[in-house]
Protein backbone atom coordinates (compact mmCIF):
# COMPACT_ATOMS: atom_id res chain seq x y z
CA UNK A 1 0.00 0.00 0.00
CA UNK A 2 2.93 2.31 0.70
CA UNK A 3 4.49 2.37 -2.78
CA UNK A 4 4.04 5.69 -4.51
CA UNK A 5 5.36 6.22 -8.03
CA UNK A 6 6.99 9.41 -9.24
CA UNK A 7 4.11 9.83 -11.70
CA UNK A 8 1.68 9.77 -8.79
CA UNK A 9 3.76 12.40 -6.99
CA UNK A 10 3.62 14.61 -10.10
CA UNK A 11 -0.10 14.08 -10.41
CA UNK A 12 -0.65 14.94 -6.72
CA UNK A 13 1.54 18.02 -7.22
CA UNK A 14 -0.80 19.07 -10.02
CA UNK A 15 -3.87 18.60 -7.81
CA UNK A 16 -2.16 20.57 -5.05
CA UNK A 17 -1.02 23.29 -7.49
CA UNK A 18 2.65 22.85 -6.56
CA UNK A 19 5.43 23.16 -9.13
CA UNK A 20 7.94 20.46 -8.14
CA UNK A 21 11.49 20.00 -9.39
CA UNK A 22 12.74 16.49 -10.23
CA UNK A 23 14.76 16.50 -7.01
CA UNK A 24 11.66 17.42 -5.02
CA UNK A 25 9.64 14.67 -6.70
CA UNK A 26 12.27 12.11 -5.64
CA UNK A 27 12.43 13.42 -2.06
CA UNK A 28 8.64 13.55 -1.73
CA UNK A 29 8.37 9.97 -2.99
CA UNK A 30 10.81 8.81 -0.28
CA UNK A 31 9.17 10.91 2.45
CA UNK A 32 5.58 10.01 1.57
CA UNK A 33 6.39 6.30 1.40
CA UNK A 34 8.06 6.53 4.83
CA UNK A 35 5.08 8.36 6.28
CA UNK A 36 2.40 6.18 4.66
CA UNK A 37 4.04 3.07 6.06
CA UNK A 38 3.04 4.37 9.52
CA UNK A 39 -0.42 5.45 8.33
CA UNK A 40 -1.23 1.92 7.22
CA UNK A 41 -1.44 0.88 10.90
CA UNK A 42 -4.96 2.30 10.91
CA UNK A 43 -6.12 -0.60 8.73
CA UNK A 44 -5.89 -2.91 11.77
CA UNK A 45 -8.43 -0.88 13.80
CA UNK A 46 -11.97 -2.26 13.78
CA UNK A 47 -14.10 0.73 12.82
CA UNK A 48 -17.20 -1.17 11.76
CA UNK A 49 -20.21 1.00 12.61
CA UNK A 50 -18.06 3.81 14.09
CA UNK A 51 -19.30 7.28 13.17
CA UNK A 52 -16.56 9.39 11.50
CA UNK A 53 -15.89 12.48 13.62
CA UNK A 54 -16.77 15.64 11.74
CA UNK A 55 -16.76 18.01 14.71
CA UNK A 56 -14.78 17.38 17.83
CA UNK A 57 -17.11 18.65 20.54
CA UNK A 58 -20.40 18.65 18.67
CA UNK A 59 -21.03 22.37 19.04
CA UNK A 60 -21.35 23.43 15.43
CA UNK A 61 -22.20 26.72 13.86
CA UNK A 62 -23.28 29.40 16.31
CA UNK A 63 -25.25 31.73 14.06
CA UNK A 64 -25.23 35.47 14.46
CA UNK A 65 -28.17 37.78 13.79
CA UNK A 66 -28.62 38.56 10.11
CA UNK A 67 -27.67 42.20 10.41
CA UNK A 68 -25.47 44.32 8.21
CA UNK A 69 -22.28 45.15 10.07
CA UNK A 70 -19.01 46.83 9.27
CA UNK A 71 -16.81 45.00 6.82
CA UNK A 72 -13.34 45.49 5.45
CA UNK A 73 -13.22 48.33 2.88
CA UNK A 74 -12.42 47.06 -0.62
CA UNK A 75 -9.23 49.17 -0.81
CA UNK A 76 -7.91 47.56 2.38
CA UNK A 77 -8.73 44.07 1.13
CA UNK A 78 -6.97 44.77 -2.17
CA UNK A 79 -3.95 46.55 -0.73
CA UNK A 80 -1.83 43.42 -0.16
CA UNK A 81 -2.51 41.79 -3.53
CA UNK A 82 0.39 41.48 -6.00
CA UNK A 83 -1.75 43.21 -8.64
CA UNK A 84 -5.17 44.86 -8.73
CA UNK A 85 -7.08 47.20 -11.04
CA UNK A 86 -10.33 49.16 -10.60
CA UNK A 87 -11.31 47.45 -7.35
CA UNK A 88 -10.63 43.93 -8.64
CA UNK A 89 -7.81 41.42 -8.13
CA UNK A 90 -5.79 40.86 -11.32
CA UNK A 91 -5.04 37.30 -12.35
CA UNK A 92 -3.27 36.03 -15.46
CA UNK A 93 -5.41 34.69 -18.29
CA UNK A 94 -6.75 31.19 -17.72
CA UNK A 95 -5.62 30.21 -21.22
CA UNK A 96 -1.95 30.73 -22.05
CA UNK A 97 -1.02 33.88 -24.01
CA UNK A 98 -1.33 33.26 -27.74
CA UNK A 99 -3.98 30.59 -27.27
CA UNK A 100 -7.16 31.35 -29.18
CA UNK A 101 -9.10 28.19 -28.42
CA UNK B 1 15.20 46.70 36.40
CA UNK B 2 16.37 43.09 36.39
CA UNK B 3 14.23 42.13 39.39
CA UNK B 4 11.02 43.20 37.64
CA UNK B 5 12.02 41.49 34.41
CA UNK B 6 12.39 38.30 36.46
CA UNK B 7 9.03 38.80 38.20
CA UNK B 8 5.97 36.91 36.97
CA UNK B 9 3.58 38.69 34.60
CA UNK B 10 0.96 38.77 37.37
CA UNK B 11 3.43 40.48 39.67
CA UNK B 12 4.42 42.94 36.94
CA UNK B 13 0.76 43.84 36.36
CA UNK B 14 0.28 44.38 40.10
CA UNK B 15 3.36 46.62 40.43
CA UNK B 16 2.43 48.69 37.38
CA UNK B 17 -1.10 49.22 38.70
CA UNK B 18 0.40 50.17 42.10
CA UNK B 19 2.68 52.72 40.32
CA UNK B 20 5.80 51.01 41.67
CA UNK B 21 7.11 50.83 38.12
CA UNK B 22 5.83 52.40 34.91
CA UNK B 23 4.76 50.45 31.86
CA UNK B 24 7.27 52.47 29.83
CA UNK B 25 10.18 51.53 32.11
CA UNK B 26 9.24 47.86 31.89
CA UNK B 27 8.81 48.06 28.12
CA UNK B 28 12.26 49.68 27.72
CA UNK B 29 13.83 47.00 29.91
CA UNK B 30 12.47 44.26 27.67
CA UNK B 31 13.29 46.09 24.43
CA UNK B 32 16.88 46.53 25.68
CA UNK B 33 17.13 42.81 26.46
CA UNK B 34 15.76 41.90 23.02
CA UNK B 35 18.17 44.28 21.27
CA UNK B 36 21.11 42.96 23.31
CA UNK B 37 20.43 39.22 23.18
CA UNK B 38 17.96 38.13 20.52
CA UNK B 39 20.54 38.24 17.76
CA UNK B 40 21.95 35.01 19.24
CA UNK B 41 18.56 33.44 19.99
CA UNK B 42 16.39 34.30 16.97
CA UNK B 43 13.10 34.28 18.84
CA UNK B 44 11.64 37.44 17.26
CA UNK B 45 10.83 37.83 13.57
CA UNK B 46 9.77 41.42 14.17
CA UNK B 47 10.21 43.81 17.11
CA UNK B 48 7.70 46.67 17.19
CA UNK B 49 9.72 49.19 19.23
CA UNK B 50 7.54 52.17 18.45
CA UNK B 51 4.18 50.38 18.74
CA UNK B 52 5.19 48.87 22.09
CA UNK B 53 6.37 52.22 23.42
CA UNK B 54 3.13 53.90 22.35
CA UNK B 55 1.06 51.21 24.10
CA UNK B 56 3.15 51.53 27.26
CA UNK B 57 2.78 55.33 27.25
CA UNK B 58 -1.00 54.96 26.88
CA UNK B 59 -1.08 52.63 29.91
CA UNK B 60 1.03 55.06 31.95
CA UNK B 61 -1.23 57.97 30.97
CA UNK B 62 -4.34 56.01 31.97
CA UNK B 63 -2.86 55.07 35.33
CA UNK B 64 -1.68 58.64 35.96
CA UNK B 65 -5.18 59.90 35.16
CA UNK B 66 -6.67 57.41 37.59
CA UNK B 67 -8.58 55.57 34.82
CA UNK B 68 -9.44 51.91 35.18
CA UNK B 69 -6.92 49.71 33.32
CA UNK B 70 -7.16 46.13 32.10
CA UNK B 71 -5.75 43.05 33.82
CA UNK B 72 -2.68 42.97 31.53
CA UNK B 73 -2.00 46.72 31.68
CA UNK B 74 1.66 47.27 30.84
CA UNK B 75 2.60 43.59 30.64
CA UNK B 76 5.00 42.99 27.72
CA UNK B 77 3.72 40.18 25.48
CA UNK B 78 5.10 38.46 22.38
CA UNK B 79 2.86 36.90 19.73
CA UNK B 80 3.53 33.86 17.59
CA UNK B 81 3.74 35.17 14.03
CA UNK B 82 0.75 33.06 13.03
CA UNK B 83 -1.55 35.60 14.71
CA UNK B 84 -2.80 38.36 12.47
CA UNK B 85 -1.88 41.88 13.64
CA UNK B 86 -3.34 44.93 11.92
CA UNK B 87 -0.64 47.06 10.34
CA UNK B 88 2.15 44.78 11.59
CA UNK B 89 3.82 42.32 9.20
CA UNK B 90 2.55 38.75 9.66
CA UNK B 91 4.43 35.96 7.89
CA UNK B 92 3.43 32.58 9.39
CA UNK B 93 7.17 31.88 9.15
CA UNK B 94 6.79 31.50 5.37
CA UNK B 95 8.36 33.15 2.36
CA UNK B 96 4.96 33.09 0.67
CA UNK B 97 3.61 35.71 3.12
CA UNK B 98 6.81 37.74 3.59
CA UNK B 99 5.91 41.40 3.69
CA UNK B 100 2.17 40.90 4.27
CA UNK B 101 0.67 43.74 6.29
CA UNK B 102 -2.74 42.51 7.51
CA UNK B 103 -5.66 44.92 7.11
CA UNK B 104 -7.42 43.63 10.25
CA UNK B 105 -6.72 42.60 13.82
CA UNK B 106 -7.28 39.04 15.05
CA UNK B 107 -9.77 38.68 17.92
CA UNK B 108 -7.26 37.58 20.58
CA UNK B 109 -4.91 40.42 19.66
CA UNK B 110 -7.80 42.86 20.01
CA UNK B 111 -8.62 41.37 23.42
CA UNK B 112 -4.98 41.67 24.52
CA UNK B 113 -4.83 45.30 23.49
CA UNK B 114 -8.05 46.14 25.34
CA UNK B 115 -6.65 44.40 28.41
CA UNK B 116 -3.70 46.83 28.27
CA UNK B 117 -1.01 44.43 27.07
CA UNK B 118 2.10 45.90 25.48
CA UNK B 119 2.81 43.89 22.34
CA UNK B 120 6.57 43.71 21.78
CA UNK B 121 6.59 41.86 18.47
CA UNK B 122 6.08 38.70 16.46
CA UNK B 123 7.77 35.43 17.36
CA UNK B 124 9.46 32.78 15.26
CA UNK B 125 7.75 29.48 14.40
CA UNK B 126 7.88 26.51 12.07
CA UNK B 127 6.41 27.56 8.74
CA UNK B 128 2.60 27.58 9.04
CA UNK B 129 3.04 25.84 12.45
CA UNK B 130 4.20 22.64 10.75
CA UNK B 131 7.05 21.27 12.80
CA UNK B 132 8.29 20.27 16.24
CA UNK B 133 11.68 21.99 16.33
CA UNK B 134 11.52 25.43 14.68
CA UNK B 135 13.89 24.12 12.02
CA UNK B 136 11.15 24.64 9.41
CA UNK B 137 11.01 28.42 9.82
CA UNK B 138 11.75 30.12 6.48
CA UNK B 139 13.62 32.86 8.38
CA UNK B 140 16.15 30.80 10.35
CA UNK B 141 15.70 28.60 13.39
CA UNK B 142 15.13 29.97 16.85
CA UNK B 143 17.41 28.36 19.46
CA UNK B 144 16.82 26.99 22.94
CA UNK B 145 18.03 29.43 25.62
CA UNK B 146 19.00 26.49 27.87
CA UNK B 147 21.47 25.28 25.21
CA UNK B 148 21.92 27.16 21.94
CA UNK B 149 22.87 23.90 20.19
CA UNK B 150 19.41 22.51 20.83
CA UNK B 151 15.97 23.21 19.40
CA UNK B 152 13.38 25.17 21.39
CA UNK B 153 10.65 22.80 20.18
CA UNK B 154 7.86 23.69 17.84
CA UNK B 155 5.96 24.92 16.31
CA UNK B 156 5.67 27.76 18.88
CA UNK B 157 9.46 27.67 19.43
CA UNK B 158 9.97 31.44 19.37
CA UNK B 159 7.07 31.91 21.81
CA UNK B 160 8.72 29.51 24.27
CA UNK B 161 12.32 30.67 23.82
CA UNK B 162 11.41 34.36 24.27
CA UNK B 163 9.60 33.77 27.59
CA UNK B 164 12.33 31.45 28.85
CA UNK B 165 15.01 34.05 28.00
CA UNK B 166 12.94 36.88 29.55
CA UNK B 167 12.55 38.64 26.21
CA UNK B 168 8.83 39.01 27.00
CA UNK B 169 6.83 38.37 30.16
CA UNK B 170 4.42 35.99 28.49
CA UNK B 171 3.54 34.96 24.96
CA UNK B 172 0.82 33.44 22.85
CA UNK B 173 1.42 30.30 20.86
CA UNK B 174 -0.88 27.99 18.95
CA UNK B 175 -1.33 24.26 19.40
CA UNK B 176 -2.56 21.93 16.65
CA UNK B 177 -0.82 18.73 17.76
CA UNK B 178 1.36 19.88 20.66
CA UNK B 179 2.81 23.16 19.42
CA UNK B 180 2.35 24.97 22.76
CA UNK B 181 3.01 22.08 25.15
CA UNK B 182 6.09 20.55 23.51
CA UNK B 183 8.06 23.84 23.30
CA UNK B 184 6.90 24.68 26.85
CA UNK B 185 8.40 21.35 27.88
CA UNK B 186 11.66 21.92 25.97
CA UNK B 187 12.10 25.44 27.40
CA UNK B 188 10.95 24.81 30.99
CA UNK B 189 7.67 26.76 30.87
CA UNK B 190 4.00 26.43 31.72
CA UNK B 191 2.06 26.16 28.45
CA UNK B 192 -1.68 25.73 28.12
CA UNK B 193 -3.62 24.48 25.12
CA UNK B 194 -7.28 25.34 25.79
CA UNK B 195 -10.29 23.19 24.93
CA UNK B 196 -11.21 23.36 21.24
CA UNK B 197 -13.59 26.33 20.99
CA UNK B 198 -12.54 27.97 24.27
CA UNK B 199 -10.54 30.69 22.47
CA UNK B 200 -11.51 32.36 19.20
CA UNK B 201 -9.47 31.35 16.16
CA UNK B 202 -10.35 34.54 14.26
CA UNK B 203 -7.07 35.96 13.00
CA UNK B 204 -5.19 32.71 13.53
CA UNK B 205 -3.79 31.67 10.15
CA UNK B 206 -5.29 28.19 9.84
CA UNK B 207 -3.21 25.03 9.69
CA UNK B 208 -5.84 22.41 10.66
CA UNK B 209 -9.08 24.11 11.64
CA UNK B 210 -10.60 21.26 13.66
CA UNK B 211 -7.48 21.12 15.88
CA UNK B 212 -5.98 24.64 16.14
CA UNK B 213 -6.21 26.57 19.41
CA UNK B 214 -4.42 29.67 20.72
CA UNK B 215 -2.99 29.58 24.23
CA UNK B 216 -0.44 31.07 26.64
CA UNK B 217 3.21 30.24 27.33
CA UNK B 218 4.16 31.57 30.74
CA UNK B 219 6.52 31.03 33.63
CA UNK B 220 3.80 29.80 36.01
CA UNK B 221 0.21 28.59 36.19
CA UNK B 222 -1.07 31.86 37.64
CA UNK B 223 0.22 33.81 34.61
CA UNK B 224 -1.33 31.30 32.21
CA UNK B 225 -4.62 31.72 34.10
CA UNK B 226 -4.41 35.50 33.83
CA UNK B 227 -3.85 35.28 30.08
CA UNK B 228 -6.62 32.73 29.55
CA UNK B 229 -9.12 34.94 31.38
CA UNK B 230 -8.35 37.67 28.83
CA UNK B 231 -8.38 35.64 25.61
CA UNK B 232 -11.15 33.06 26.27
CA UNK B 233 -14.80 33.53 25.48
CA UNK B 234 -17.41 33.93 22.78
CA UNK B 235 -16.57 35.68 19.51
CA UNK B 236 -19.02 36.44 16.74
CA UNK B 237 -16.12 36.09 14.26
CA UNK B 238 -15.59 32.38 15.00
CA UNK B 239 -18.62 30.11 14.72
CA UNK B 240 -16.81 27.28 16.53
CA UNK B 241 -16.01 29.46 19.55
CA UNK B 242 -17.96 28.45 22.67
CA UNK B 243 -20.38 30.85 24.32
CA UNK B 244 -19.80 29.23 27.72
CA UNK B 245 -18.97 31.82 30.41
CA UNK B 246 -15.27 32.31 31.18
CA UNK B 247 -14.46 31.13 34.72
CA UNK B 248 -12.17 33.03 37.10
CA UNK B 249 -9.14 30.90 36.26
CA UNK B 250 -6.89 32.71 38.71
CA UNK B 251 -9.18 31.70 41.56
CA UNK B 252 -8.83 28.07 40.54
CA UNK B 253 -5.06 28.46 41.07
CA UNK B 254 -5.66 29.09 44.77
CA UNK B 255 -7.24 25.70 45.41
CA UNK B 256 -5.39 22.61 46.63
CA UNK B 257 -5.61 19.14 45.09
CA UNK B 258 -7.08 17.19 48.02
CA UNK B 259 -9.45 14.51 46.76
CA UNK B 260 -8.49 15.03 43.13
CA UNK B 261 -7.88 11.87 41.09
CA UNK B 262 -4.89 11.72 38.73
CA UNK B 263 -5.02 9.12 35.99
CA UNK B 264 -1.95 7.41 34.59
CA UNK B 265 -2.21 5.60 31.27
CA UNK B 266 0.39 2.99 30.50
CA UNK B 267 -0.06 3.80 26.79
CA UNK B 268 1.37 7.27 27.43
CA UNK B 269 4.78 6.24 28.67
CA UNK B 270 6.88 3.10 28.46
CA UNK B 271 10.03 2.28 26.56
CA UNK B 272 9.86 5.22 24.18
CA UNK B 273 10.51 7.61 27.04
CA UNK B 274 13.99 8.68 28.25
CA UNK B 275 14.78 7.41 31.74
CA UNK B 276 15.32 10.93 33.14
CA UNK B 277 11.95 12.04 31.77
CA UNK B 278 10.14 9.02 33.26
CA UNK B 279 11.81 9.55 36.64
CA UNK B 280 10.93 13.25 36.84
CA UNK B 281 7.34 12.64 35.77
CA UNK B 282 6.95 9.88 38.38
CA UNK B 283 8.42 12.18 41.05
CA UNK B 284 6.00 14.96 40.07
CA UNK B 285 3.03 12.61 40.38
CA UNK B 286 4.32 11.49 43.80
CA UNK B 287 4.55 15.13 44.83
CA UNK B 288 0.88 15.64 43.91
CA UNK B 289 -0.07 12.49 45.82
CA UNK B 290 1.73 13.86 48.85
CA UNK B 291 -0.33 17.03 48.42
CA UNK B 292 -3.56 15.03 48.73
CA UNK B 293 -4.37 13.73 45.24
CA UNK B 294 -4.92 10.04 44.56
CA UNK B 295 -3.61 8.12 41.57
CA UNK B 296 -5.54 5.66 39.46
CA UNK B 297 -4.64 3.63 36.36
CA UNK B 298 -6.65 4.32 33.22
CA UNK B 299 -6.58 2.79 29.76
CA UNK B 300 -6.38 4.71 26.48
CA UNK B 301 -6.17 1.75 24.10
CA UNK B 302 -6.19 3.73 20.83
CA UNK B 303 -3.27 6.00 21.77
CA UNK B 304 -0.88 4.26 19.37
CA UNK B 305 -3.10 5.29 16.47
CA UNK B 306 -3.01 8.97 17.38
CA UNK B 307 0.02 9.66 15.18
CA UNK B 308 -1.35 8.26 11.90
CA UNK B 309 -4.83 9.65 12.65
CA UNK B 310 -3.50 13.11 13.37
CA UNK B 311 -1.14 13.31 10.40
CA UNK B 312 -3.83 12.20 7.94
CA UNK B 313 -6.55 14.53 9.22
CA UNK B 314 -4.38 17.56 9.97
CA UNK B 315 -2.63 17.42 6.60
CA UNK B 316 -5.95 16.94 4.79
CA UNK B 317 -7.23 20.10 6.46
CA UNK B 318 -3.94 21.87 5.73
CA UNK B 319 -4.08 20.98 2.03
CA UNK B 320 -7.45 22.72 1.90
CA UNK B 321 -6.59 25.68 4.17
CA UNK B 322 -3.35 26.50 2.37
CA UNK B 323 -5.09 26.60 -1.01
CA UNK B 324 -5.72 30.29 -0.28
CA UNK B 325 -2.02 31.09 -0.78
CA UNK B 326 -2.10 31.31 -4.55
CA UNK B 327 -0.51 34.63 -5.49
CA UNK B 328 -3.81 36.46 -5.96
CA UNK B 329 -4.94 38.22 -2.76
CA UNK B 330 -1.77 38.50 -0.68
CA UNK B 331 1.83 37.41 -0.54
CA UNK B 332 4.26 36.67 -3.33
CA UNK B 333 3.54 35.87 -6.96
CA UNK B 334 5.72 34.00 -9.45
CA UNK B 335 5.03 33.21 -13.09
CA UNK B 336 3.11 36.39 -13.89
CA UNK B 337 2.44 36.60 -17.61
CA UNK B 338 1.94 32.85 -17.87
CA UNK B 339 -1.39 31.02 -17.72
CA UNK B 340 -3.28 31.12 -14.42
CA UNK B 341 -2.53 27.55 -13.37
CA UNK B 342 1.20 28.02 -14.04
CA UNK B 343 1.16 31.14 -11.87
CA UNK B 344 -0.49 29.18 -9.03
CA UNK B 345 1.98 26.31 -9.29
CA UNK B 346 5.08 28.49 -9.56
CA UNK B 347 4.00 30.79 -6.72
CA UNK B 348 3.28 27.89 -4.38
CA UNK B 349 6.32 25.91 -5.53
CA UNK B 350 8.62 28.86 -4.78
CA UNK B 351 6.78 30.16 -1.69
CA UNK B 352 6.32 27.05 0.47
CA UNK B 353 9.17 25.25 2.21
CA UNK B 354 9.79 21.48 2.03
CA UNK B 355 7.83 20.42 5.14
CA UNK B 356 4.78 22.44 4.11
CA UNK B 357 4.91 20.85 0.65
CA UNK B 358 5.22 17.38 2.21
CA UNK B 359 2.12 17.97 4.35
CA UNK B 360 0.08 19.48 1.52
CA UNK B 361 0.99 16.45 -0.61
CA UNK B 362 0.10 13.99 2.17
CA UNK B 363 -3.22 15.74 2.75
CA UNK B 364 -3.97 15.79 -0.97
CA UNK B 365 -3.18 12.07 -1.07
CA UNK B 366 -5.51 11.30 1.88
CA UNK B 367 -8.40 13.18 0.27
CA UNK B 368 -7.86 11.83 -3.22
CA UNK B 369 -10.61 9.80 -4.85
CA UNK B 370 -9.86 6.12 -4.35
CA UNK B 371 -7.92 6.69 -1.13
CA UNK B 372 -10.51 8.73 0.78
CA UNK B 373 -12.21 5.79 2.55
CA UNK B 374 -8.98 3.96 3.41
CA UNK B 375 -7.24 7.06 4.79
CA UNK B 376 -9.33 10.15 5.51
CA UNK B 377 -12.60 8.52 6.53
CA UNK B 378 -10.82 5.76 8.42
CA UNK B 379 -8.87 8.38 10.37
CA UNK B 380 -12.08 10.25 11.19
CA UNK B 381 -13.50 7.01 12.62
CA UNK B 382 -10.38 6.33 14.70
CA UNK B 383 -10.59 9.93 15.93
CA UNK B 384 -14.04 9.06 17.33
CA UNK B 385 -12.53 6.04 19.13
CA UNK B 386 -9.70 8.11 20.61
CA UNK B 387 -12.21 10.67 21.94
CA UNK B 388 -14.29 7.80 23.42
CA UNK B 389 -11.23 6.44 25.25
CA UNK B 390 -10.83 9.80 26.96
CA UNK B 391 -14.55 10.11 27.78
CA UNK B 392 -14.39 6.77 29.55
CA UNK B 393 -11.17 7.64 31.37
CA UNK B 394 -12.50 10.99 32.59
CA UNK B 395 -15.49 9.24 34.13
CA UNK B 396 -12.98 7.92 36.71
CA UNK B 397 -10.26 10.57 36.96
CA UNK B 398 -9.96 14.38 36.95
CA UNK B 399 -6.70 14.69 35.04
CA UNK B 400 -4.39 12.38 33.13
CA UNK B 401 -0.66 12.87 33.75
CA UNK B 402 2.12 11.84 31.36
CA UNK B 403 5.40 13.10 29.94
CA UNK B 404 4.77 15.98 27.51
CA UNK B 405 7.42 14.60 25.16
CA UNK B 406 9.43 11.38 25.21
CA UNK B 407 12.73 13.31 25.41
CA UNK B 408 14.12 16.68 26.39
CA UNK B 409 15.11 19.15 23.65
CA UNK B 410 17.17 17.52 20.92
CA UNK B 411 20.07 18.90 18.86
CA UNK B 412 19.55 20.75 15.58
CA UNK B 413 19.55 18.27 12.72
CA UNK B 414 18.89 15.27 15.00
CA UNK B 415 15.63 14.25 13.32
CA UNK B 416 16.51 13.03 9.85
CA UNK B 417 13.10 12.05 8.42
CA UNK B 418 9.62 13.53 8.73
CA UNK B 419 8.36 10.52 10.70
CA UNK B 420 11.20 10.82 13.27
CA UNK B 421 10.18 14.43 13.79
CA UNK B 422 6.47 13.53 14.02
CA UNK B 423 7.25 11.08 16.83
CA UNK B 424 8.36 14.02 19.02
CA UNK B 425 4.60 14.68 19.36
CA UNK B 426 3.37 11.20 20.31
CA UNK B 427 2.05 12.23 23.74
CA UNK B 428 0.53 15.57 22.72
CA UNK B 429 -1.45 14.62 19.60
CA UNK B 430 -4.36 12.76 21.18
CA UNK B 431 -5.37 15.83 23.22
CA UNK B 432 -6.07 17.74 19.99
CA UNK B 433 -7.79 14.77 18.38
CA UNK B 434 -10.25 14.74 21.31
CA UNK B 435 -10.47 18.56 21.59
CA UNK B 436 -9.30 18.49 25.22
CA UNK B 437 -7.44 21.11 27.24
CA UNK B 438 -3.82 20.22 28.00
CA UNK B 439 -1.04 21.80 30.03
CA UNK B 440 2.70 21.27 30.21
CA UNK B 441 4.88 22.44 33.07
CA UNK B 442 8.50 22.03 34.09
CA UNK B 443 9.03 19.15 36.53
CA UNK B 444 12.81 18.80 36.55
CA UNK B 445 15.97 18.65 34.43
CA UNK B 446 17.97 15.90 32.78
CA UNK B 447 21.72 15.33 33.32
CA UNK B 448 22.51 17.82 30.59
CA UNK B 449 20.50 20.53 32.37
CA UNK B 450 17.60 20.48 29.91
CA UNK B 451 14.04 20.96 31.23
CA UNK B 452 11.53 18.09 31.46
CA UNK B 453 7.80 18.61 30.96
CA UNK B 454 4.85 17.06 32.79
CA UNK B 455 1.67 17.01 30.71
CA UNK B 456 -1.78 17.16 32.29
CA UNK B 457 -4.96 16.57 30.28
CA UNK B 458 -8.52 17.15 31.45
CA UNK B 459 -12.07 16.77 30.15
CA UNK B 460 -13.40 19.48 27.80
CA UNK B 461 -13.75 22.93 29.46
CA UNK B 462 -11.89 21.78 32.60
CA UNK B 463 -9.01 24.27 32.28
CA UNK B 464 -9.64 25.22 35.93
CA UNK B 465 -8.66 21.71 37.04
CA UNK B 466 -5.42 21.83 35.03
CA UNK B 467 -4.48 25.22 36.43
CA UNK B 468 -5.40 24.15 39.95
CA UNK B 469 -3.10 21.11 39.77
CA UNK B 470 -0.28 23.08 38.16
CA UNK B 471 -0.48 25.93 40.67
CA UNK B 472 -0.50 23.54 43.62
CA UNK B 473 2.51 21.69 42.20
CA UNK B 474 4.30 25.00 41.76
CA UNK B 475 3.62 25.91 45.40
CA UNK B 476 5.38 22.70 46.44
CA UNK B 477 8.33 22.86 44.01
CA UNK B 478 10.57 25.50 42.45
CA UNK B 479 11.37 24.00 39.04
CA UNK B 480 9.24 26.67 37.34
CA UNK B 481 11.34 29.47 38.87
CA UNK B 482 14.60 28.20 37.28
CA UNK B 483 15.93 30.34 34.45
CA UNK B 484 18.63 29.60 31.87
CA UNK B 485 21.87 31.57 32.21
CA UNK B 486 21.26 32.97 28.70
CA UNK B 487 21.21 36.76 28.70
CA UNK B 488 22.69 37.00 32.19
CA UNK B 489 19.59 35.70 33.94
CA UNK B 490 21.27 33.54 36.56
Amino acid sequence: MSDVTEDEIRSLGGLARLALSDAEVGQLKTDLEGILEHMDALAEVDTEGVEPMTHVLGAVGHLRADEVGESLPAEAALAASPSHTDGCFDVPAILPPGSNK
Amino acid sequence: MSDIVNATASEQARRIAAKEVSASELCEAYLARIDAHDGRLGSYLLVDHEGARAQARAVDAAIAAGDAVGPLAGVPIGLKDLLVTEGLETTAGSKILKGWIPPYEGSVVRKLRSAGAVILGKLNLDEFAMGSSNEHSAFGSCKNPWDLGKVPGGSSGGSAAAVSASLCAMSLGTDTGGSIRQPASFCGLTGLKPTYGRVSRHGLIAYASSFDQIGPLATCAEDAALMLEVIAGADAQDATCSAAPVPAYRQACARDVKGLVIGIAEEMGGDDVDAAVSASVAAAIAELEAAGATVKRVSLPHTRYALPTYYLLATAEASSNLARFDGVRYGMREGDGEALQNMYEKTRGAGFGPEVKTRIMLGTFALRAGYYDAYYKKAQQVRTLIAQDFRQAFADVDVIASPTAPTTAFAFGAKKTPIEMYKADIFTLSCNLAGLPGLSMNCGFDDGGMPIGLQLLAAPMQEETLLRVAAEYQRHTDWHTQKPSFGGQS
